[in-house]
């Protein structure tokens, strides 16, 4: 299969991605002195914990598409697939700092936790206060009693937007960090390939799935899940991803939760909402409540088909900081549910 | 160590220096099942480490130390630069601490980097990384801190330690990293980790003695 991409240097890729989105967005985002950390526009926000996030590029809107009101304050993009550098993190870390602190929220992985973990080192050496909570709702990637083991994927969406709620409240680090471990506590995710990614710069397919074969489980960067085999109808997917997921926290009858159902970037909407029919459907009978659903590409992995499933136990404050408003160039909720301001959300 | 240290300065420099030099070893012992570029890298982290030694030869030690390892940190950020920063800066926080002889801080700060390389690198010992040279240097000192054995006597003993620990590393089989990929591969060669650290010793050992 022969690449199809819109692009120019497959080695520009990020970089200019990123041009492109500062180019578009200059009312909201703003590039640091390295080209590869983006902060908000109005960063620092003075006695606002600072919320720095990362990783590597492929996924948007995660990590970038996630710096906005609301939300995270900067991030450190690395390459496609591929950690950004401690020096790029703390950098991001200075142009966020308010002198309340600085929250690290990004996906549990090797590259990323060693580079995060030495940029707070330096900011501290720096003095600044440095937190970090990971994503890591991929119940596919590492078996119950291992979850620190696994990987982060689309639930992390949740995580930004309720440590980002909480932030710009006020909040201290130290209850960002609560109420985003008490979120991350609740939270689980799996998902489900069709075909597999092309890296820019390699210009073939990552692995290969034959037509008319789906992947249970596999990670956002091809990573291996726990099932392949014949692709079932919607209704049968969900069964799936939801035995896995519900099975695992456990959730229970009478528990409340937000749903996500998300695409992987070649899967259209439609595809995501009939899926998210199953999903609802089988809640139902289980007992569990959906009380808010988001449904669209929340985690890509560059035209990946496929879709992922991520459950977020609710209680009173999360449900509350869920429905704050929050704006990024990818990301738009005005507030509450419904109609605000006369502005549809 | 509570008094600026232009003993320090003079041992990092020489140390760098030293690895500097040893670029194209490096890069070749690296490249038997790896990606060939740890001298590069090394060299990248010596020419953070000089340019940092030459604007704070008059600081205290802790600071040299954490400014060392942020320097490599921003110039050599690969996985061993990443390493190599971290050993610093826990090494730093360690030698802050009042306690001891120069041996004693020295033992100290060489087991914190081990301990905060491991952890960060999640390799253990005998996984055939720089970790089983730390391990062997800590011993040494150890040893000769027990044995009441004073700073030039005791760095070559370190030094010679760290020595046999590269050799040794030859026939181990990697267990971790882009060199566990192709175990094979690497037999017969010592770790390139495992060199730097004892290329490194060698030179502080002999800036001592002189």
């Amino acid at each position: 299969m022969p690449m199809q991409k819109i692009i120019n240097d497959p080695n520009a890729f990020v970089d200019e991605m990123l041009e492109g989105v500062l180019l578009a967005h200059p009312e909201q985002l703003r590039r640091a002195e390295d080209p590869r950390v983006v902060v908000r526009a109005d960063a620092p926000r003075r006695g606002k914990v600072g919320i720095v996030t990362g990783g590597g590029s492929g996924h948007l809107p995660v990590f970038l598409g996630y710096v906005g009101f609301g939300l995270a304050d900067g991030v450190a993009v690395g390459n496609v697939f591929a950690s950004p550098s401690s020096e790029q993190i703390l950098e991001a870390t200075r142009e966020v700092n308010g002198d309340a602190g600085v929250l690290y929220l990004y996906g549990n992985y090797s590259g990323d936790v060693m580079n995060f973990d030495l940029a707070a080192e330096l900011a501290e050496v720096e003095g600044i206060g440095v937190a970090t909570v990971l994503a890591a709702d991929d119940v596919a990637s590492a078996p119950k009693g291992s979850e620190a083991r696994r990987r982060g994927i689309a639930g992390i969406a949740f995580l930004y937007k309720l440590a980002g709620a909480r932030a710009e409240e006020g909040a201290s680090l130290a209850d960002v960090v609560a109420t985003s471990n008490a979120a991350a506590a609740g939270l689980r995710s799996m998902g489900v390939a069709l075909s597999s990614c092309v890296l820019p710069a390699a210009g073939q397919p990552t692995f290969s799935l034959p037509e008319g074969e789906m992947e249970i489980g596999m990670g956002i960067h091809g990573e291996p899940g726990v099932q392949r085999g014949k692709l079932e109808p919607a209704e049968q997917i969900a069964e799936q991803l939801l035995a896995h997921i519900i099975d695992d926290l456990p959730y229970r009858r009478g528990d409340e939760v937000a749903v996500l159902v998300n695409g992987l970037g070649a899967t259209p909407k439609e595809e995501l909402y009939i899926l998210f029919r199953s999903v609802r459907e089988i809640l139902g009978s289980a007992g569990i409540a959906v009380r808010r659903t988001w449904v669209g590409e929340y985690a890509t992995s560059l035209e990946m088909a496929g879709a992922s499933v991520s459950l977020l136990r609710l209680n009173d404050e999360l449900s509350r900081l869920l429905d704050a408003p929050c704006e990024s160039p990818f990301v738009i909720r005005r507030g509450s549910r419904g109609l605000r301001e006369g502005r549809s959300q | 160590m509570s008094s600026a240290s232009p003993g320090l300065a003079r041992s990092l420099a020489a140390a760098a220096d030293a690895v500097a030099s040893s670029a194209a070893e490096l890069n070749r012992l690296d490249g038997f099942a790896g990606d060939g570029d740890l001298g590069i890298t090394m060299s990248a982290a010596a020419r953070a480490l000089k340019e940092v030694l030459d604007l704070n030869e008059q600081a205290l030690p802790e600071k040299l130390l954490a400014a060392c390892g942020a320097a490599i940190a921003r110039h050599a950020p690969s996985t061993s630069g990443t390493l190599v920063a971290t050993g610093l800066l826990r090494a730093a926080k360690v030698v802050a601490e009042p306690g001891g002889d120069d041996v004693e801080i020295l033992t100290g700060a060489f087991r914190a980097a081990q301990e905060g390389i491991q952890a960060r690198g999640k390799a253990a010992v005998g996984d055939r990384t720089m970790v089983d040279g730390l391990q062997a240097v800590c011993t040494s000192l150890q040893t000769s801190s027990s044995a009441g054995l004073k700073m030039p006597e005791a760095l070559q003993a370190a030094a010679e330690a760290a020595s046999r620990a590269a050799d040794a590393t030859a026939e181990m089989v990697p267990r971790i990293g882009r060199a566990s990929w192709v175990p094979d591969r690497a037999r017969g060669h010592p770790d390139a980790g495992c060199a730097v650290l004892a290329i490194a010793l060698q030179a502080v050992a002999e800036t001592a003695g002189s």
